[in-house]
């Protein structure tokens, strides 16, 4: 199902509080644009998030307003970062997290 | 199980968690989430411009986007 996933309407969003879970994160995705998926990387042994995720939404104009909109939002304090996954950093998606390119 | 819980949520209404996450005012549900301010400017969210949404279209309240066919069923409930 992963590969169905449209680089275009997905966002990376990161710098999340231990406390926002994705439920919380889909709450807040869902005030702007329907969600199609989201997901949240688990640590496997303590089952946490690791403070990063992917939402995917159904249009490219979803994402795009998601990104406008959700600028300087914060979640128990922490600003959240969210940027957009291009097709080239979809195919390579283990390598999103680091800084800079 | 995530569709499943994730089906309670509905654009437009704030839950406590999400409320106490962005340090809105729990109990006072006048209030209205900063992105409203925002949509002011900006416009509605580009798959929600068919519906009515409280803060902008009509006077804010925790209570959903509505449908523009919905006031009126609406009416007859309350």
């Amino acid at each position: 199902q992963d590969s169905d996933r449209n680089p275009n309407a997905t966002l990376y969003f990161g710098n999340i509080d231990p406390r926002a879970t994705e439920l919380l994160m889909y709450e807040l995705f869902i005030q702007f644009g329907p969600v199609r998926s989201i997901n949240m990387p688990k640590d496997r042994i303590l089952r946490t998030h690791q403070g990063y995720g992917f939402v995917e939404f159904r249009s490219s104009k979803d994402a795009e307003y998601v990104l406008d909109i959700l600028r300087g939002v914060r979640l128990y304090g922490k600003l959240v970062k969210l940027k957009k996954v291009d097709g080239k950093e979809s195919s390579k998606r283990t390598q999103i997290g680091r800084e800079g390119r | 199980e995530l569709a499943n819980e994730a089906s309670k949520y509905k654009p437009g209404v704030i839950s406590k968690e999400l409320r106490e996450a962005l340090d809105m005012p729990e109990s006072d549900l006048s209030v209205a989430p900063a992105w409203i301010t925002i949509m002011k400017e900006i416009g509605k969210p580009p798959s929600y411009e068919e519906l009515l949404i409280p803060g902008l279209d009509m006077e804010y309240s925790n209570t959903g986007y509505k449908d523009k066919g919905s006031t009126s069923r609406a009416k007859k409930n309350s």
